[in-house]
């Protein structure tokens, strides 16, 4: 073998082999990417569970029925490992804006440091708080106390949410600061806090992702109380449950898709760039709305341009959206010297989009036979509700990566 | 940054963020990608033990709501998609 080896006939493995595939800042971002994937499953669990324990909490206390302390119980332990989880996988992340992105850090520092410090200190806190109170102080503290903890839980959760998305929104709209010159590098000094805490994005992104959370979780208590009423079908609890899940999600599906859709026209234009990339919109002019896009082959999955897809497409309509005219031109790809990867944003927002409209269905299928009376009667619905577990949070990791991989480069020929 | 000396403040924001110039100037690729094949052990092992805690916790919490008595669910009996009972 080694005689072979010497000849060359035994190629042995040498040290380009063991050269990393990666380059150092694509390595640095996809780790950030991994971790911050795994850490807003946990985020998006106390942001979405927060509505279902203050309901079940309040129930309890004020029914006294066994199904809702049993509800109550359940799904507050889920909570708690949710942010006992989401505190460890999530500590690690203010670290890696100074491992991964020291740059960056020092060029948005005084933005970044004041919002993440309000999460910890504001929100954090008054979770951690009163979630020890939910967890061990029920014989402890009186029935309003209680009710009022679970409240003060769920505000937590939906503060800390919104101080993650001032930081976030501020990367995708940035105002209120200039740009100074200290110890040689610039630095986007904040001269109106307010206004950069308040841009224009934040509304927009904080609106879609609670209600993405409560989607996400909804689809979770749901698929967990359907397997449940399968196995167990007068089970009082799970079935309270269920239809808890499907109620939610009658109201936020639709409201989901309806935001969406506004939602896409404020990205188009504050991020042109990102809504050529969502629509695969290479070319400037006016642009269709691709109801349906079906990869033909693989090179039309890695590089999704409309005539290589197999399409169903309303002409016109998405200069429609977001201009109110079919004939409007709209910025395309080539407007840019550099773009971000067109297909996973395109298919992310594909698929974020598909499932969406898959909940609402799955909504007004549970809606009719809730109003029938027969919610836990068929087994094909509880099938789709088991099989529908995760997709909430699909839909929302494929929504987030729509946000940050279509993040907008400054790079326009025009600029 | 001499670059973006130019440019509309809000553009630079987005420079910085999308281009090479945001991460460490000394950190080597050999330890990006170590850190990162870590990081995913590392939260792979972290959802699992989340994952085993929880169904610890569950067990009582189901036995009570008498769910864990029925037959159904352990295996002697076809998923609800599969059999398509309506």
């Amino acid at each position: 073998m080694i005689a072979a080896a010497q000849s060359g006939a035994l190629a042995l493995p040498g040290p380009e082999l063991l050269t990393p595939l990666l380059t150092a800042e694509l390595a640095s971002r996809i780790q950030f990417g991994w971790t911050i994937t795994v850490h807003i499953l946990f985020a998006a669990l106390s942001i979405g569970l927060a509505p279902f324990i203050v309901y079940l909490t309040y129930k309890d206390v004020t029914t006294g029925e066994e199904r809702y302390a049993h509800l109550r119980s359940f799904w507050l332990k889920v909570f708690g490992v949710g942010f006992v989880m989401g505190t460890v996988t999530g500590i690690p992340m203010s670290f890696q804006f100074g491992t991964n992105f020291p740059v960056f850090s020092e060029f948005s520092g005084e933005m970044i440091g004041g919002p993440l410090a309000f999460e910890a200190k504001m929100a954090f806190f008054l979770e951690a708080v009163f979630l020890g109170v939910l967890l061990f102080g029920r014989e402890r503290v009186t029935d309003r106390m209680y009710v009022l903890s679970s409240v003060l839980v769920g505000v937590g959760a939906w503060l800390s949410g919104f101080w993650i998305l001032v930081v976030n929104s501020w990367m995708q709209t940035p105002q209120g600061f200039e740009l100074v010159q200290r110890n040689g590098q610039t630095i986007a000094k904040l001269t109106d806090p307010i206004a950069a805490f308040l841009n224009p994005r934040l509304p927009w992104m904080y609106f879609h992702m609670i209600n993405a959370s409560v989607i996400a979780v909804a689809l979770l208590v749901g698929g967990v109380a359907a397997y449940f009423v399968w196995r167990k079908r007068d089970s009082a609890a799970w079935n309270t449950a269920l239809k808890a899940a499907v109620v939610v999600l009658l109201v936020t599906a639709p409201i989901q898709a309806l935001h969406g859709d506004a939602y896409a026209r404020h990205v188009q234009d504050t991020q042109p760039q990102k809504f050529a990339a969502m629509e695969a919109h290479y070319d400037s002019g006016e642009a269709d709305l691709h109801l349906i896009a079906l990869p033909t082959d693989f090179s039309s999955f890695t590089d999704p341009r409309a005539e290589n897809l197999f399409t169903v497409s309303l002409p016109g309509f998405a200069s429609f959206l977001a201009e109110g005219d079919l004939d409007a031109p709209i910025q395309g790809l080539d407007a840019y010297e550099e773009n971000p990867p067109v297909a996973l944003v395109f298919w992310s927002f594909r698929f974020m989009v598909g499932l969406g409209f898959l909940f609402i269905g799955l909504a007004l299928w549970g809606g009719y036979r809730l109003k029938q009376g027969r919610l836990a009667d068929s087994g094909r619905f509880l099938g789709a509700m088991m099989l529908a577990t995760p997709l909430g949070y699909a839909a929302l990791l494929t929504g987030w990566y729509v946000t940050e991989i279509g993040r907008q480069r400054g790079s326009s020929r025009t600029s | 940054m001499v670059r973006h000396r130019n440019r509309a403040p809000a553009w630079v924001v987005q420079d910085v963020l999308t281009t090479s110039e945001a991460h460490s100037p000394t950190l080597t690729a050999a330890e990006a990608t170590g850190t990162l094949a870590l990081f995913i052990v590392l939260y792979v092992l972290l959802v699992a033990a989340a994952l085993f805690v929880l169904r610890w916790l569950m067990q009582a919490e189901l036995e009570r709501m008498g769910v864990e008595s029925t037959d159904r669910g352990s295996g002697r009996e076809r998923l609800p998609w599969v059999s398509g009972d309506d």
